[in-house]
């Protein structure tokens, strides 16, 4: 009992040990996740001590930004800092969410694909098939059936991402299979589960983990553009999509109400892909051409 | 070669046969009842029976489905609810413009990316290449439409240059309808030209770095005809294969460009069709789209045998 105990410790304390050291030696990674943490803390903290971003003020529209209203006010009086602050919240649930979602199914379909010889054709045929629709579309042709939820848009961009996924788990299975300690494990009669934890799924990690950060940029792209069109999180929502599309007939008289959701979007965007790229790097420089192109 | 193409071609049947069925069932499997999806909250009972007949609805899911591939494989696509026009004619009508806006975003990507792309890989390492790989890093984060609004902003209502929206038709002539696409198509280009620039750069690294090159080099060939005669031609596979993966990008860009500047093209047409709830359209647009993507990837395996005669099918 203690002995597994101090085992299990040792092995924990080994694992921050290396993480703290992976985070110096990558300082892109390191600094990717202190953005992220930083929009994170933003989205906690923001609905506690700002004003209430759907409260109107018809005295004080569309002001430009000054000392009172940091980055101004919309056509119907509401505080655009306090709307942006606040839709932090939206993209980055939406972008979590999506990917949680996309690597469970992702790696349940490519698994599957991978070990079970007789799905594979007709799984990967699926998938090829929905691959073959532009995810935008497929996302807003789901969610004029789905109807307007932040629910729905998971569900909606996740559809649309599971079939990547799914072909990059599948191809680490499918070289996996092939090595000699697996064949050995089989021979041993090791039974599926153990096999799963203890040789594949560390070897699918690398490419899932990397894909993962693609796919939480891009599900954050996609909601803002259902929501820009009308097809995504309800309009009472002040998601940064929601508030841009709003936005759109003030573009002259009142710029910052589409720059400041504009930029944040961008630039949380562009630190996930940032830091999916430096991960990518640090894990495997061979993996950037299979998963780009 | 002809048998290559053949079996490449039946390949694809598969591909546009899943995403008929999906489409097919997507309006079927939804919660809830899809004739009453379709004709909105305020319909009446008469209405609602309306669709459901014309869509056929109420016959068993089998009938259904039958029904579905014997006209799709007549080449019809069924009627619009809200304007009673063939989707195959409705569609015909938008053509044009979606079109042309593809074409000046894909020219105008390819100009961009692959000098850009030759460039960083020439210097790699250097100041040039981090900054055009930061550009695409840029290019590849941001939304279409937010680029949309800064060009607007600054070219059309800053600097006049260009009008804020709308599209002039080819019928008009070919410079007005440019004119009126060239901020449309710069907003469209931005991702399509971060992802080639990318990849152009990784491509032609790897082929700078064989034998072939440094015997060119050594023989004294122009360092200029070494990087464009021999680099290129040879990095030209992966480069034509994002081309051909990023037209997926490019479609759904689409959609969101017309809406921003007001073009009456497809992709208009897609986000119309959805805020009506004109499902037929919609099914339609999605299969015509789809098989854009897969005609377009086809062309592009295609062509591999063009840039390596090496490859004979």
């Amino acid at each position: 009992m203690t002995e597994t105990g101090s085992a299990s410790a040792g092995r924990g304390m080994g694992r921050a040990a290396a993480a703290r050291r992976f985070l110096r030696t990558n300082p892109v990674i390191l600094g990717g996740l202190i953005v992220i943490l930083f929009f994170t803390a933003v989205a906690l903290i923001a609905p506690h001590v700002l004003v209430d971003p759907v409260r109107l003020n018809p005295l004080q529209r569309l002001r430009p930004p000054s000392l009172d209203n940091l980055f101004g006010t919309d056509q119907v009086g509401r505080s655009t800092f306090s709307r942006t602050l606040n839709g932090t919240a939206i993209s980055l649930t939406v972008g979590a969410l999506v990917t949680l979602v996309t690597v469970v199914f992702g790696l349940l379909i490519g698994l599957s694909a991978g070990f079970v010889r007789k799905l594979d054709g007709v799984v990967m045929r699926i998938m090829d098939g929905i691959m073959a629709i532009p995810g935008i579309l497929l996302a807003i042709a789901l969610m004029s059936l789905f109807g307007s939820s932040v629910k729905n848009v998971v569900i909606a961009i996740s559809i649309a991402e599971i079939p990547r996924m799914a072909r990059i788990v599948r191809s680490s299975v499918l070289v996996i299979r092939e090595q000699t300690y697996v064949e050995a494990a089989v021979t041993n009669g090791t039974r599926l589960s153990r096999m799963l934890m203890l040789h594949v799924l560390p070897n699918a990690a690398a490419p899932v983990i990397v894909q993962a950060t693609y796919v939480f940029a891009s599900a954050m792209i996609v909601e803002s553009i259902l929501s820009f069109l009308g097809a995504g999180t309800p309009p009472t929502i002040p998601s940064w999509g929601n508030m841009l599309a709003e936005a759109r007939p003030f573009l002259q008289r009142a710029p910052w109400l589409v720059a400041f959701p504009g930029i944040a979007l961008a630039l949380l965007v562009l630190t996930v892909n940032v830091l999916g790229d430096a991960l990518r790097d640090a894990i495997d420089p061979r993996l950037a051409r299979k998963l780009r192109t | 070669m002809i048998p290559y193409i053949l079996r490449r071609l039946a390949s694809t049947i598969p591909v546009l046969a899943v995403v008929a069925l999906f489409v097919f069932f997507l309006l079927r499997l939804t919660p809830g009842d899809p004739a009453i999806l379709i004709a909105g909250d305020q319909a009446t009972t008469a209405q609602i029976e309306t669709i459901r007949e014309t869509l056929g609805l109420n016959r068993p899911l089998v009938e259904q489905l039958v029904a579905w591939a014997g006209q799709i494989a007549r080449g019809d696509l069924g009627r619009s609810v809200f304007s009673d026009m063939e989707v195959t004619r409705l569609i015909g009508l938008r053509i044009e413009p979606t079109a042309m806006l593809a074409l000046v975003a894909i020219v105008m990507a390819l100009a961009i990316a692959l000098p850009l792309g030759t460039l960083a890989a020439i210097k790699a390492g250097s100041v040039v290449d981090r900054a055009v790989m930061a550009f695409a890093m840029l290019g590849f984060s941001s939304p279409v439409f937010i680029v949309a609004f800064f060009l607007v902003y600054v070219f059309a209502l800053g600097l006049g240059w260009f009008p804020t929206q709308g599209y002039v038709p080819l019928a008009q002539g070919l410079w007005p309808c440019l004119n009126s696409l060239i901020l449309p198509g710069a907003a469209l280009a931005m991702l399509y030209a971060a992802l080639l620039a990318r990849i152009t750069r990784t491509a032609l690294l790897e082929v700078l770095a064989e034998d072939y090159v440094r015997t060119a080099h050594a023989k004294g060939v122009a360092p200029r005809k070494v990087v464009i005669g021999h680099a290129l031609k040879n990095a030209a596979i992966p480069i034509v294969t994002v081309v051909g993966v990023g037209i997926a990008a490019l479609l759904g860009g689409v959609v969101v460009t017309e809406t921003v500047f007001n073009i009456p093209g497809l992709g208009r047409l897609t986000t119309d069709a959805i805020l009506r709830r004109d499902y037929p359209v919609v099914q339609g647009l999605i299969l015509v789209f789809s098989v854009v993507y897969v005609v377009v990837n086809l062309l592009v395996d295609l062509s591999y045998a063009l840039f390596d005669p090496r490859i004979r099918y």
